[in-house]
């Protein structure tokens, strides 16, 4: 026969409490932190998953701060060459308008003087900046990507963004691939064009309307490249947001705690310590002195 | 034939039985809560009448009642299981305790842990390629990296702190061992003058056995008891208590990594089985330096992939790149004299490339997806000490309730039930009455055969 004495019973009682308190502390731990992941042997398995979304999670966050980035860089080039191109529109139509044998000689050099300013103006184009840096002169640390004379000054470097693991994106135009470089360059062919209207009127646009085409075309590639990278940023961007928005999710599933379940499980933990403390109040049970005389 | 005064004998040999027995209860009750304490009994005997002679025939009488024995209810098996139990107990207790306090110290997962550090550093990489001519996010970025190193250098250095603080303690236990060593040891001696005196040493049994249990908490012992009741304590194949004798621990922390228990003089490391002291020794010898083994893998591995990476770039002033960490391990890892200091010294430029290229330092922030990278290699350590800790825990509540069901089974055996003693005392207050009524009864008749008997006629 099994033999039960008073101090088992404590005892026994004793253990439990301590083991219901020892839940209830979890629990209480666990609420009062919002997480049900405190430390790594609460659930190694979660812990992975946790610092791996974590170290994800800060990765495309700096890969969205990129985009942002590589977005301002293809924003202002695309406006920069789009100014180009109308500028450029309009000196083909002053050169067409100049070969016209009723235009006078004023109004030649009138029109010779306005394609110069349009000459400036794809110089100041050319060296537009960005956050105080040149836009087309790839990597190279100089006062202007053309100088006053039309010749390049940058090398041809890519300036690249990480926008997603794994993937970069030249987010520079090339000045020299734009704009041209020496012979043939842009800049060139509008002197060239201003020189005629003064002195080779009738033949100004037989002489130049070819490389003004030419310019004009590799302005309008180097427009098409930029519009299609920006189109590539923005469908990273959605796709790095909704991963982001993925990873959190993923975080709060493995650390945090869930409430309404949590709450309920204190709840029982309550009911049963307070179980086991009625138990205990019964420890001190009547024992059989109470019946002797 | 039997005499005729045999009768006061019987009835005060049953008083003095009864009395025995009621003091025994007594005893028992007083000490129904003193830890350690077994309850005890008396063995009654009948005693074989004398005068069992040549002319007695059949006329045989009993002599009445003796205490044959005044034993404690021990069963030592279970006495011998509750003190390995315990052993284990106390080494499993150390293990959790030890893994409990390197994952407090790694704090993971959190936005202050290294992982996130080590995230913030690449994060830092892609600043300084966004703007490469920027001095003041290249200041930012040897900050971070600063931050990393000085982060290695504390964990390194919380690990040795808690090697220090397990040798410190183990120190002490050793102390108290020795000290529980020499109390058995004076309780032999003091057992055996009690049974050559013929004396039951009941409580300083229980005394001894109480200070058994407690040692083999601390470290794993085992026992042997000889005829004389005088207790030999072995540890590890060694002899620390025979009989009146006991040796001396000591602790040996000459060779790192191997930390030890010597007994006396000796030179030879004591095997350890079980007990806090075996469980910080392993703290000390193995836990600890694993982890610190691991650490410093992570360490170097960031530093040599950090650095392979540096080398391939150049600085803003087009001047090839030195280090960028320098170090051994987690202990020393620092930022590299080449860049501490020198924001400019950064290589965040490809070799070779424009003075404002980024590339090395878009490459750079590459690594933290880099599978044999240190991210990687932190995120295994951290999940290795989870799964360990856990083990550590999981196997430290099955030992708790273990050894709280051998208690229990001991208890079931040795502890004193009031209701027992209680029932005891009501069953020999009506011996001890009953004994009495008897010796009333003798002398009754003795008075009426020396004081009524030949008095015919008077």
């Amino acid at each position: 026969m099994t033999r039960v004495t008073q101090n088992m019973l404590a005892r026994g009682t004793m253990d439990n409490l301590q083991r219901s308190l020892a839940r209830t502390a979890r629990l209480q731990e666990q609420l009062s932190t919002g997480r049900q992941l405190n430390r790594p042997s609460d659930s190694p398995s979660g812990l992975v998953t946790s610092m791996q979304s974590r170290s994800a999670l800060a990765r495309t966050e700096q890969h969205l701060r990129n985009a942002d980035n590589a977005t301002g860089w293809l924003d202002t080039a695309d406006s920069a060459l789009q100014g180009s191109v109308t500028m450029l529109q309009r000196v083909r139509d002053l050169t067409v308008q100049a070969q016209n044998p009723t235009v006078t000689e004023a109004g030649r050099e009138a029109l010779a003087r306005e394609v110069e300013a349009l000459r400036d103006g794809m110089l100041e184009v050319a060296n537009t900046r960005y956050g105080g840096r040149l836009l087309f002169a790839g990597n190279a640390d100089v006062p202007a990507a053309f100088d006053a004379s039309g010749a390049y000054q940058g090398d041809t470097g890519a300036v690249t963004r990480t926008v997603a693991d794994g993937q970069q994106l030249q987010v520079n135009v090339v000045g020299s691939a734009a704009f041209g470089d020496g012979t043939g360059s842009v800049f060139e062919v509008l002197t060239e064009i201003a020189a005629d209207m003064r002195t080779d009127p009738s033949n100004v646009a037989s002489n130049n309307l070819g490389a003004l085409d030419g310019a004009l075309d590799r302005v309008l590639t180097s427009l098409g490249e930029v519009g299609a990278r920006t189109n590539r940023v923005e469908n990273v961007v959605e796709r790095a947001t909704t991963q982001e928005m993925t990873l959190r999710s993923r975080i709060s599933e493995v650390e945090d705690v869930d409430l309404a379940q949590t709450i309920m499980e204190l709840q029982l933990q309550e009911v049963a310590y307070q179980a086991a403390l009625g138990a205990t109040s019964r420890v001190i049970q009547p024992s059989l002195m109470d019946f002797l005389r | 034939m039997v005499s005729t005064f045999s009768g006061l004998s019987i009835a005060t040999s049953g008083l003095a039985a009864a009395r025995r027995a009621v003091d025994v209860a007594g005893h028992n009750i007083a000490n129904a809560n003193t830890d350690g304490y077994s309850r005890q009994r008396v063995q009654l005997t009948a005693i074989n009448g004398g005068g069992v002679g040549i002319h007695s025939g059949a006329a045989y009488q009993g002599g009445g009642v003796a205490v044959a024995s005044h034993e404690r209810v021990v069963d030592q098996f279970l006495v011998n299981r509750a003190n390995t139990e315990r052993a284990t107990l106390g080494l499993y207790n150390e293990r959790a305790e030890t893994y409990s306090r390197i994952e407090a110290t790694f704090g993971e997962p959190s936005d202050q842990g290294l992982g996130a550090q080590i995230g913030e550093l690449w994060a830092a990489w892609d600043t300084v390629a966004l703007a490469p001519d920027d001095e003041a996010s290249r200041a930012a970025l040897l900050q971070r990296a600063e931050a990393v190193a000085g982060r290695f250098q504390q964990l390194s250095g919380e690990l040795d702190d808690m090697s220090a603080d397990a040798i410190q303690r183990a120190d002490t236990l050793v102390s108290e061992v020795n000290s529980k060593a020499a109390q058995i040891a004076d309780l032999n001696v003091a057992i055996l003058a009690a049974v050559e005196a013929g004396a039951p040493p009941n409580d300083l049994l229980d005394q001894r056995d109480l200070l058994v249990r407690d040692l083999s908490g601390i470290v794993g012992v085992s026992t042997r008891t000889d005829d004389n009741g005088q207790m030999s304590v072995t540890l590890g194949g060694a002899a620390l208590v025979t009989g009146e004798r006991a040796a001396a621990l000591s602790l040996d922390v000459a060779t790192p990594g191997a930390a030890a228990i010597h007994i006396s003089t000796s030179s030879v490391p004591l095997r350890l089985s079980g007990g806090r002291i075996d469980g910080l020794l392993q703290s000390v010898n193995t836990v600890i330096p694993g982890q610190k083994q691991a650490l410093d893998a992570v360490a170097t591995t960031l530093r040599d992939a950090v650095n392979a990476q540096h080398a391939l770039g150049q600085d803003l002033d087009g001047n090839p790149a030195g280090g960028f960490f320098a170090g051994t391990g987690a202990g020393d890892l620092t930022l590299d004299p080449a860049v501490a200091g020198q924001p400019r010294a950064v290589a965040a430029a490809t070799a070779g490339a424009g003075a404002l290229d980024g590339s090395n330092a878009v490459a750079m922030a590459e690594l933290a997806n880099l599978d044999t990278g240190p991210d990687a290699a932190y995120r295994r350590l951290i999940a290795a000490t989870g799964v360990d800790a856990q083990t550590a825990t999981s196997r430290l509540t099955l030992q708790s309730e273990l050894t709280a069901q051998v208690d229990a089974q001991r208890d079931e055996v040795s502890g004193v039930s009031l209701d027992e003693e209680m029932a005891n005392l009501v069953a020999l207050q009506q011996a001890y009455e009953a004994s009495a009524r008897f010796l009333t009864t003798v002398d009754e008749m003795l008075n009426q055969l020396i004081n009524g008997t030949g008095v015919v006629g008077r």
